[in-house]
């Protein structure tokens, strides 16, 4: 049987176009975020918000936190054990309770914590895995 | 053939803008929002339409708040406490946006049901509302547009069903109780006119849209 291409085409290419747009979602749509940001969307932006700016004077800010810029690894602890001791971020006074998070592991702890410090322009160092280690470490000794 | 290849084209073409545009779908209309849950039925065959449930509580500023409090306005409730560390910040700043929004309008009052009031006293209620205004477009929160309150222990979760929310005590929820994220739109005659989800920004733009629309229908 002769195939009349011509035909074929006249009825099928919308269907062609459907197939194109379709495959060009796909792909997209398979670009995951960074490990880090998954974390962060997951367990911080609850509160902290997705774009890190927190909650006037209930919950600080993540974004140009100055807290941040002042410390680093030593973050795992407050990730892992929460805060219960009042704390001032770009000069405002929080004493709202932050609720730790006892199931991160040492490796989410360091990618959570390099997200926070490379997004929303901060421009702050990375930490390693082996200063993450380090931090729970000391910090396991005070909470028990 | 020529005819027939021309007709199949703009067929298929038509097919294509019809389903590019949302095909069929509706755009915002003027009818009225619809009545959300269950009416009674009369013996006369009448309909008695869902009403929320008449409350006594305390606002931030110890203000005695009732349904007399929103006579002739609509208003729009939630369900939070103050140490919830999961959804409740997304919503009271969902709950600030609306109250920035309607700041000058007279007929739009907001209520934010504590589910703890153990501890969520008017004390606790009055500090947690003043570390929210730095986040406002004004320089603080007006009681009367926006009552943050507590009561009688239980009450609250009593009259939650009446708004059509699930709030329950639970140990292993996280802070203690479960509940859900729901803006609830409330009419002139405490009919529930509206449901919203108000943890998701364009979910409370679609809410503001109806408050539009409930205000003018008067």
């Amino acid at each position: 049987m002769k195939v009349n291409w011509k035909q074929v085409l006249a009825f099928g290419w919308p269907v062609v176009i459907l197939i194109g747009i379709l495959a060009v979602r796909s792909i997209s749509g398979l670009r995951q975020p960074a490990a880090g940001e998954t974390l962060y969307v997951r367990h911080c932006a609850s509160c902290h918000m997705e774009d890190g700016k927190g909650l006037g004077a209930l919950i600080p800010p993540l974004a140009q936190a100055d807290w941040l810029k002042a410390h680093n690894a030593d973050i795992a602890c407050l990730i892992r054990y929460g805060n219960q001791i009042p704390m001032e971020v770009n000069g405002v006074l929080y004493d709202q309770e932050m609720p730790g998070n006892q199931l991160l592991s040492p490796a989410e702890i360091t990618y959570l914590i390099n997200y926070i410090r490379q997004a929303w322009g901060n421009d702050l160092s990375e930490v390693s895995y082996q200063q993450v280690n380090m931090a729970l470490d000391s910090c396991s000794n005070s909470e028990g | 053939m020529k005819e027939m290849l021309r007709f199949v084209f703009i067929g298929w073409l038509g097919l294509l803008v019809w389903g590019c545009s949302g095909g069929g779908e509706n755009g915002p209309s003027s009818e009225p929002l619809p009545i959300l849950g269950n009416s009674t039925l009369t013996p006369e065959g009448g309909e008695i339409p869902h009403q929320v449930d008449p409350f006594q509580v305390w606002d931030q500023d110890s203000n005695q708040v009732s349904l007399a409090s929103f006579d002739g306005k609509i208003f729009v409730a939630d369900f939070f406490f103050t140490r919830c560390p999961s959804i409740c910040p997304k919503m009271s700043e969902q709950m600030l946006r609306l109250h920035d929004t309607f700041f000058e309008e007279g007929q739009v009052g907001l209520i934010s049901f504590s589910i703890d009031p153990p501890r969520d006293s008017v004390p606790q209620l009055r500090a947690y509302t003043d570390k929210l205004v730095p986040a406002s477009k004004h320089s603080r929160i007006e009681t009367d547009k926006w009552h943050l309150v507590t009561a009688e222990a239980g009450h609250i979760l009593e009259i939650a069903p009446s708004f059509l929310v699930n709030a329950v005590e639970d140990e292993e929820a996280q802070g203690g109780y479960l509940h859900d994220g729901s803006f609830i739109l409330v009419d002139k005659k405490r009919r529930i006119r509206g449901y919203y989800d108000g943890t998701k920004p364009d979910n409370v733009d679609e809410l503001i849209v109806d408050i539009k629309r409930l205000l003018r229908e008067g």
